[in-house]
This record gives C-alpha cells, sequence and structure tokens, in this order.
C-alpha cells in the first residue's frame, strides 16, 4: 500500500472504531444583507496604519498627482490594468514602468521600485480589506514589493463582511491567487513593539472611489 | 538548553528550575502575556457573541474532523485540478525526505521559508542541513531565533524570550555594517534589508498552511509581514507542508475561523494578509510560482484520530491563546517544556506524538485551573484531556490508544494512593486516622524538602473539619 492509502485507512478505521457526534452548530447567524459601511471600512483602514482618501472615480489622479508632488514621488510601477492607464494618460508622473516581464524587471523591482500602483477588485468593509485577485492584468508582487503600494478601489465593489465574500468566490470559483490586504505590512516580533514594513509595504495609500 | 527534543521529559526539572530563576525570561513573558491577554480581550467585548461564536468554531472543525478521510481525498483531488501537486507523508522522516527531494528536483540552492509550525515539527532545517541546503527563516521572529541557533519559544511570537537590546547586539555582530541600534523601526529595516536580497534570490519556498479548503482546493495563510507572500509568490517552487488535520469543508467555514484566529492570537481583527493559494501561476499571469507542492503529514495524527476523546486535539487552529493564558507558560516560558508545541496545547500533542515514556511528565506541568479551556476558540477540554493524559500514563490498562501508557506509574506514588483509597472507604478508620494526625500533629515526620523548598511546611490542624463541624452543630442546638 501507499503512504497515501495507509493514511487514509488508518482515519478510517480510527472512525468506524470509535464515531462521535460533531459539536453542535449554533443556530446560524443572519449574514449581512445590508450595504457594506463605508465609515467602517475608512475606519478599521485607518486603524491599520493606511491612508485613505473617498472621491468620485475622476477625481483620484488629480489628487494622486498633488500628492506625488509633496512627498516627491516620481517613479511609478504599474501593471496593465485601467488603474495603469488612467495614470499614464493623466500624464502628471515623471516616469510610469509597466511591470509585465517577471524574469527581466524582477531585480529590478527589488532594488529600486519605490511605489506600486494598482486596482483592487474589491474590498470587505467590516474589517477594511482589499481584495486583490491574481490574473493577466496585474502581477501579484506589484502590491507587494515596492514600498509604497498605492490602491484604488470602487464602493460599488465592496462586500460588507467576508461571508458575502466567501459566497461570491464559492459561486464563481477561486482565482490562483486571492490577497486580502488590510493595512501596510507590519510585525510586533520585537517586544511587542509595533513596526510597519516588515517585508512588505510600509505605507498603504487607498482611494475608496464612488 | 532551548533545543528541541525528543525526550521532553529529560531534564523537565533542570529546565524548570532554570527558567524560575532567571528573572529577564520571567519579565519578558509576563510582559507579553499580559498584553496578548489585553488585546485579546478588547476584540471580544461581547461575551455571549464570543461564546456563539467559538460555538460555531467548535462546530466547523469538528465537522471538517468527522469527514476527514473524505475531505482530504476531496482536497487532494481539487488541487491536482488546480495544478497543485500533493504528496502524503506518514512521519516526519518520509516529509522530509519528500521535501528535500522536491528541492533536488528543481536544483533548489537557495530557500526561504515563512513561519510553520508543521516544518518546526519535523525538524525541517536540520534535515535540510544535513541533505546540504541552508533554509533562511523569514518571519522576522524565526529569523532572529534562527540566528542566534535557538528555536522559537511561543507559536505565534517565536522571539518573545528576546528583548531588543538581546536583539540589537545580535545583529551588530552577526550582521555586516550593521551598528547598534535599540531603535526597534530601524532593527526592523536591518531585517527587511538582509531577507528582501534572500526572497529576490530565492529559488524555493516554504510555508505552512492554516486552513485547507477542500471545497476549492486553496491554500490559506495568514500573516502580517508580508513573508508569506514572497515565500509563497517570489521564488519559482513553492512547498507547502500542512499537518492533515487542518483541512476545512468550504469557503463557507472560513469567516468564522477567521474571526476566532487572529483575534485569538494576537488580538488583531484580522491579519493584514490573507492569502488564498489555488494553483501555481496559469500562462497568462507575468508571477507567481510555476510549481505549487502540498506536503500532507500525518506524523501521528491519524492515531490521535482514532480516540474519541482525543480526538478534539485535532481541532487545534494554532492561535496560541491557551499559552497566553496559562500562569505556567507564563511563568517558565516555552523553552522549559522542550518542546515544538509548548504550553497547555504542548501538553497535549507532545505525549501523543512522542509517547507517554517521553513527554508525559509534561502533563504534571499544570495546575488544572481551566483558563485555557476557558479561551480555546474552538473549545477544545485541554483541562481534561490533560487529566486524560495523565491517567493514561499511570493506566495500566493494555488497550490504552495512547504510547507509553503507564510509563509514568511509581510504585511508591501508587502505594501511596491505595493506602489512601483504603482509609477513605472506611469512614471509622478516617475518623480514627485525622484523630491521630490532628492531637499528634507536631510529632510528625517533617515533609520532604522538594515540597518545603519553596513552600511553608504544612501542618495539620489541631482538629478536624468534620470535628469542627459537629463542634457547630453542638453549639447550636
Ligand atoms: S488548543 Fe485552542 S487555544 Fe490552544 S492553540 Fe489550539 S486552538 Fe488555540
Amino acid at each position: 500500500m501507499k503512504p497515501r492509502d495507509r493514511i487514509l485507512s488508518r482515519l478510517r478505521h480510527g472512525r468506524a472504531a470509535s464515531p462521535a457526534a460533531p459539536y453542535p452548530a449554533p443556530q446560524a447567524q443572519a449574514t449581512a444583507d445590508s450595504a457594506p459601511d463605508i465609515d467602517a471600512m475608512v475606519t478599521a483602514l485607518q486603524a491599520a496604519h493606511a491612508e485613505v482618501f473617498r472621491m468620485d472615480e475622476s477625481a483620484w489622479p488629480d489628487h494622486l498627482a498633488s500628492l506625488a508632488e509633496q512627498r516627491a514621488w516620481q517613479q511609478w510601477w504599474v501593471g496593465r490594468d485601467e488603474v495603469a492607464s488612467t495614470w499614464q494618460a493623466h500624464g502628471s508622473a515623471p516616469s510610469v514602468t509597466v511591470f509585465e516581464d517577471w524574469e527581466r524587471q524582477k531585480s529590478t523591482l527589488f532594488e529600486s521600485a519605490p511605489i506600486g500602483l494598482s486596482l483592487a477588485q474589491g474590498g470587505i468593509a467590516d474589517t477594511g480589506t482589499l481584495i486583490v485577485e491574481s490574473g493577466s492584468a496585474v502581477p501579484r508582487t506589484l502590491s507587494l514589493v515596492p514600498p509604497v503600494h498605492v490602491v484604488v478601489v470602487r464602493e460599488n465593489s465592496l462586500f460588507p463582511d467576508m461571508a458575502t465574500a466567501m459566497v461570491h468566490y464559492s459561486r464563481h470559483g477561486m482565482p490562483t491567487n486571492l490577497i486580502f490586504i488590510s493595512g501596510p505590512s507590519k510585525t510586533a516580533d520585537i517586544q511587542q513593539t509595533m513596526a510597519y514594513g516588515a517585508h512588505g509595504p510600509r505605507e498603504l495609500i487607498v482611494y475608496l472611489c464612488r | 538548553m532551548s533545543g528541541f527534543t525528543n525526550h521532553p521529559d529529560q531534564d523537565f526539572g533542570v529546565r524548570i528550575h532554570d527558567a524560575l530563576g532567571d528573572a529577564e525570561l520571567r519579565e519578558s513573558f509576563h510582559g507579553a502575556m499580559t498584553f496578548l491577554r489585553d488585546r485579546r480581550r478588547a476584540q471580544f467585548p461581547d461575551p455571549e457573541a464570543l461564546e456563539t461564536l467559538r460555538d460555531s468554531g467548535a462546530a466547523i472543525r469538528d465537522r471538517a474532523l468527522a469527514q476527514l478521510p473524505d475531505l482530504l481525498e476531496q482536497l487532494e483531488d481539487r488541487c491536482r485540478h488546480n495544478g497543485i501537486q500533493v504528496h502524503w507523508a506518514e512521519t516526519a522522516e518520509d516529509a522530509n525526505r519528500i521535501i528535500t527531494g522536491l528541492i533536488r528536483a528543481v536544483n533548489g540552492k537557495r530557500i526561504v521559508k515563512g513561519k510553520s509550525m508543521a516544518t518546526e515539527e519535523i525538524g525541517l532545517n536540520t534535515a535540510l542541513e544535513a541533505a546540504g541546503f541552508t533554509c533562511l527563516e523569514s518571519d522576522m521572529g524565526e529569523y532572529i531565533v534562527q540566528q542566534a541557533h535557538e528555536t522559537p519559544s511561543h507559536i505565534i511570537m517565536p522571539a518573545i524570550h528576546r528583548n531588543k537590546a538581546s536583539i540589537a547586539r545580535q545583529f551588530a555582530e552577526q550582521i555586516p555594517d550593521t551598528p547598534y541600534t535599540e531603535d526597534v523601526d530601524e532593527l526592523i529595516g536591518t531585517g527587511r534589508r538582509v531577507l528582501r536580497r534572500a526572497f529576490a534570490e530565492a529559488d524555493v519556498g516554504i510555508s505552512g498552511v492554516n486552513f485547507a479548503v477542500a471545497e476549492t482546493g486553496t491554500l490559506c495563510l495568514v500573516e502580517n509581514e508580508g513573508n508569506g507572500r514572497m515565500s509563497t509568490t517570489v521564488p519559482d517552487t513553492h512547498i507547502a507542508v500542512m499537518g492533515l488535520e487542518k483541512v476545512i469543508e468550504k469557503l463557507a467555514d472560513l469567516p468564522d475561523l477567521m474571526r476566532l484566529l487572529p483575534k485569538s492570537a494576537t488580538g488583531q481583527a484580522i491579519t493584514t494578509y490573507v492569502n488564498m493559494i489555488s494553483g501555481p501561476r496559469r500562462d497568462d499571469e507575468s508571477d507567481g510560482p510555476r510549481q505549487v507542492h502540498l506536503v500532507l503529514l500525518d506524523n501521528g495524527r491519524s492515531r490521535i484520530y482514532a480516540d474519541r476523546q482525543l480526538r478534539a486535539t485535532l481541532r487545534c487552529i494554532r492561535c496560541g491563546a491557551c499559552m497566553n493564558h496559562c500562569p505556567v507558560y507564563e511563568r517558565l516560558g516555552g523553552h522549559a517544556y522542550g518542546t515544538v508545541y509548548p504550553g497547555p496545547i504542548g501538553q497535549v500533542v507532545m505525549p501523543q506524538l512522542f509517547g507517554l515514556d517521553h513527554a508525559g511528565k509534561l502533563t504534571q506541568a499544570c495546575s488544572l485551573n481551566g483558563a485555557c479551556g476557558e479561551v480555546c476558540p474552538v473549545r477544545i477540554p485541554l483541562p481534561d484531556l490533560i487529566r486524560r493524559l495523565r491517567h493514561e500514563g499511570v493506566s495500566t490498562d493494555p488497550a490504552s490508544p495512547v504510547r507509553g501508557h503507564g510509563r509514568q506509574r511509581r510504585f511508591s506514588e501508587a502505594l501511596i494512593w491505595r493506602v489512601w483509597c483504603f482509609i477513605h472507604t472506611r469512614p471509622p478508620l478516617y475518623r480514627l486516622v485525622t484523630r491521630v494526625a490532628t492531637r499528634a500533629r507536631h510529632w510528625l515526620p517533617p515533609l520532604p524538602r522538594a515540597w518545603t523548598r519553596h513552600r511553608a511546611p504544612l501542618q495539620p490542624a489541631d482538629r478536624s473539619f468534620q470535628e469542627m463541624m459537629r463542634h457547630r452543630e453542638d453549639r447550636r442546638s
């Protein structure tokens, strides 16, 4: 017998020899069918040390351009999503690199890509979470490697809570890589002192758009 | 003194003695445990809602265990369908052999690892070293601990036994061009700098798994630092290692477990990152691993599964709340246990994995105060299980399901209990003995030094409790 079959047969034997009724489930709690609580989303993200701006979708490029000027942000890395083309069309950034060839651009991404800009496909309002799906338009590492991550998310793409998000993915299938992001990267591993930018972005800037 | 061992009972007493005498260590743990307990409490303001949520957590995990073999088959099937290769390991050695083989097959040279207790359990780092590979730990706490040739002292916060001054010294000594600083941001910055280079160059990434969803063939990994994302995204090959009990039935089971795990562990509503991996990179995707492997680890779990009561052990979601609330763990710290899993869950898991002959004494380091059982998010009756294992430790029943049962039995102890039992089941004899003991209390032999070294000597009262009660009744009437 192969290890797999031995393990499975041990489990089946064990179960048959001492059957037990599973712990009773509590009465199902009503899942939120209410609208996502945008204020809760903002509060949660801010509590997690993210910067949040709310505005109409047409307004974020101008706002980001002035923010970039204040902070002297020059070199942008983008994928091939709508946010990327809007930002390129806006024309205010001195340098925008399209990240599309992992093998060729990987080392530059790690060494000298200060800011990543991307669209989040959705979000979870009550925990202040952004949902990032892998796909052809946006590389996974764009939201991970640059020290600053600027992300645009539409209010109408938000789920009220994780339960509704899971119903959606159960129905539509999972992408190869689904990431929930709820703030900048952080750690409290040294004497319970919170430090931001452990391995991922130090700063997370969220445009929550109507 | 901080190594893991397969015989934690050996020198357990010595380690306890040393730990209790280490003022700095006790201060570190007292501070850290108070911090974690307060944070957890703040996340669960409504006790009733918490109890309902714990019911749900227990029910979800129990329902998964009730279908364990079927869910594992479904998980394997869905993973294969998604392009994840599944491997089954009966023992730690098998798992290490499988992982080493996978690394050789892709000609891996540089290996990074995200935090994973399963790989600690199988001693993967040592096995990889023996096979000529070095594997860099990338969780900040694990990195600090690995660099100091230590082992983690807590399952969630591996470097909890260290203060920043000692970490500052370590970094200044061991990492080139690093000046001494106790500034935590700078220390983390140093770790970030070193590990970034390692991530960029790594060809194999190893991780653990918090939950595996059978419905979709999805591996969930929760973390705050982003090292889990790095380890599972940047290298060309990703190897995930998980204890086979971690499978859950469906995506709909995740939300409640996710409401329990980070809150119970670190007092966070949600971790910064939740990774859900359902396959290697597709052709149209620009990055991500080309190969994803899942190693399913038995290593004694199927034996634990065979006992109806002990099966509850396998509900564990490794949040660490039981140790954070354990007064013994708080005073000893994780290293004194000598085990990968310390604290209450370790006291229950380890004797079952290594046998009561090698780890049975661990069950004695417990005052049965019940705190662990009250906080466990999946309602594992830890105190009951500890008592059960104590019983199995002295049980001479040949049908006992736990390895090494009866090996904690001592003739003298068994004799004492025999005598105790004889006296207590015979009222006239009991009255006589208590009468003699109270009257002759000044002439009784002293208690052994093991008791009196840290405690006041015990002396019987001048009258027995029964006598006192009788006296009271007499006075009343
Ligand atoms: S036994 Fe319960 S409290 Fe302890 S780590 Fe496991 S789930 Fe958490």
